[in-house]
């Protein structure tokens, strides 16, 4: 009902406007022989002069606002106001952009861009902010512009009226978003500080080598630098140190070696940007979209391949970051059939899979290397993207 | 309270620019802003220019006088002071549903041609009127039906689910502004200047 109801209406905006230019002169030429050209031109020409008288005060008001943000006077207010705010339940994320909002279009929705990027468009916090956005106007820009439009310098009681709407309109958002999706509050909660453990301490016996803190990876620099342990989430850890339990039943003279975990987001946007060759439709396949965010993102996904006990790596047809088809596990028996891959292979695919299967990983289409601990969708309400 | 305001953020900019040391970045932006005020100024020419000839045809045709007096009950409650025949309602009546339909665009030139129109019973030029004042608040907060074509970009699939928390939450700040402009209107220290010297 509600979708049918957003889609109807934001179709209908798509229509308004041609309609408008052409139904009003319709009228006036069709039933009242006005002279619509000429009264077009007539009306058109008081376009420069209002956008000329309004200069000076836009100038005045967007000086003001750009030197308090530029000062850091912002974020000073914000820091101080954070915890007060908490008290009465707002959430701290919500408030630079509640305070920018009547200040300036621009830097709010820029604020808004960071919070969705961050939490993600299902997060309580990204629903505030767009709630929030929706429902209260940068009053000091269309204050300036209107008032600026006829000379009124006196701006009276409007300033005031203005804010305190402006107020209702953003504890409205936080209101209703929390009453109507409080279910993903309890999951927006759950998980505030980032709780990771090196999966080495919990399990020495497994193997790591962070490919991307040397030059032996496909971007052929040191992105990590000095961090040289791989992190993952607490429970992703259990069930990879489980996996390791469950190789050395079947296969005890193999080891796991992995090759990355956690991976913040700043990495995933250079590994991004590094394939920028690469077409974006296709380039999902390889590597996801920082904006969006990887599982290797929230610390719940694991690369990794098997090694004998001296770290020589087995066969598994690619090394790690192979971006092609012979890397696709979902191609596997047709680069068989095409002799492309071989039997023994596949065959120490199977054997990774295997054990990362039975640990409660799973797999996905596109690497051989790559293993998820959740979906993406379970991840991103249990955990919180690590930037 | 402007006044104050403006003052004020400006004057705490520098202090706090010279406290952290951000006072390049304050000058900077002083600079920047000057410009940017004037390049949105000159963007909107064209876009003002279209919307206002359009207004214009629809006046001379008669058409905002019907759109008027169509909805006269509602802004002869909220602008008590125009004329209900006045060209100001209708442009008000425009801009609203400019507004309400998402069309930021159209509301902006059609917002300012009201203005000009209440400026026209405006007896204290440099004042704001009470019916200023109203429409403004009312402006402000940002009234619709549409989600901003932005939200909706940035929020994907999600958007559909704020729907109802945004029309809720504007129609909130709506009305608090309508009677937030009743109240305010009648304390002294916003009342309409007097008539004095200057005519």
């Amino acid at each position: 009902m509600i979708d049918n109801i957003v889609i109807f209406t934001n179709e209908l905006s798509r229509y308004i406007i041609p309609l408008m230019l052409v139904m009003i002169p319709f009228y006036g030429l069709v039933f009242k022989k006005v002279k619509v050209y000429e009264s077009f031109v007539e009306g058109a020409k008081d376009g420069f002069d209002i956008a000329v008288r309004i200069i000076p005060y836009l100038v005045a008001i967007l000086v003001a606002i750009g030197m308090f943000r530029a000062s850091g006077a912002l974020e000073i207010l914000l820091t101080t106001m954070a915890p007060l705010l908490q008290y009465i339940g707002f959430p701290p994320e919500n408030l630079p952009l509640a305070l920018m909002r009547p200040l300036s279009g621009s830097g709010s929705l820029g604020l808004l861009t960071d919070l969705i990027n961050e939490h993600g468009p299902d997060s309580l916090i990204a629903k505030i902010g767009a709630t929030m956005f929706g429902s209260t106007e940068t009053t000091f820009y269309v204050l300036a512009v209107y008032f600026g439009s006829v000379g009124i310098r006196k701006t009276r009681h409007a300033l005031a009226a203005g804010l305190i709407a402006d107020l209702v309109g953003v504890l409205s958002a936080v209101f209703f978003c929390q009453l109507f999706f409080a279910q993903s509050i309890a999951s927006s909660i759950h998980d505030h500080e980032i709780e990771v453990v090196n999966i080495q301490e919990l399990d020495p016996t497994i193997m790591v080598d962070l490919r991307y803190s040397s030059k032996n990876n496909f971007l052929k620099k040191d992105i990590y630098g000095d961090l040289e342990e791989c992190f993952l989430r607490k429970e992703p850890a259990e069930m990879l140190c489980l996996a390791n339990k469950h190789l050395k039943e079947s296969h005890p003279e193999l080891r796991l070696l992995v090759f990355d975990g956690l991976r913040t987001r700043s990495v995933q946007k250079k590994l991004w940007d590094a394939l920028d060759t690469i077409p974006l439709s296709e380039r999902t396949q390889f590597v996801a979209n920082p904006k969006k965010g990887s599982i290797h993102n929230y610390g719940a996904a694991v690369d990794l391949t098997l090694s004998l006990e001296n770290g020589l790596e087995l066969d598994m047809g690619t090394n790690y970051d192979h971006f092609g088809e012979l890397a696709f596990p979902a191609l596997e028996d047709s680069l068989l059939a095409l002799g492309r891959l071989t039997d023994k292979q596949i065959g120490n695919r199977r054997i990774l899979r295997e054990v990362m299967t039975k640990a409660g990983f799973s797999t996905i289409d596109s690497e051989w290397w790559h293993f998820d601990a959740f979906s993406y969708n379970e991840t991103k309400n249990k955990y919180k993207i690590v930037e | 309270m402007l006044n104050y305001i403006w003052f004020g953020m400006m004057f705490i900019a520098v202090i706090v620019g010279i406290l952290t040391g951000n006072i390049d970045a304050v000058t900077q932006a002083a600079i920047d802003m000057a410009k940017t005020a004037v390049e949105i100024a000159i963007g909107l020419i064209g876009i003002m220019a279209l919307w206002l000839g359009t207004m214009k045809i629809a006046e001379e045709s008669g058409l905002i006088r019907i759109i008027a007096r169509a909805i006269r009950p509602i802004t002869i409650r909220l602008f008590p002071d125009v004329p209900e025949d006045h060209p100001a309602i209708g442009s008000i009546i425009l801009n609203m549903a400019a507004n309400l339909l998402g069309l930021g665009n159209a509301a902006t030139p059609l917002g300012l041609k009201a203005m000009e129109e209440l400026q026209e019973l405006n007896p204290e030029k440099d004042t704001a009127t009470n019916a200023m004042c109203t429409f403004l608040a009312i402006n402000t907060s940002s009234v619709q039906l549409i989600l901003p074509a932005t939200v909706v970009a940035l929020m994907g699939a999600a958007a559909n689910q704020i729907f109802i928390t945004t029309i809720l939450a504007t129609g909130l700040s709506t009305i608090t502004a309508i009677i937030t402009v009743r109240f305010l209107e009648k304390f002294k220290r916003f009342e309409m200047p007097t008539r004095n010297e200057h005519d």
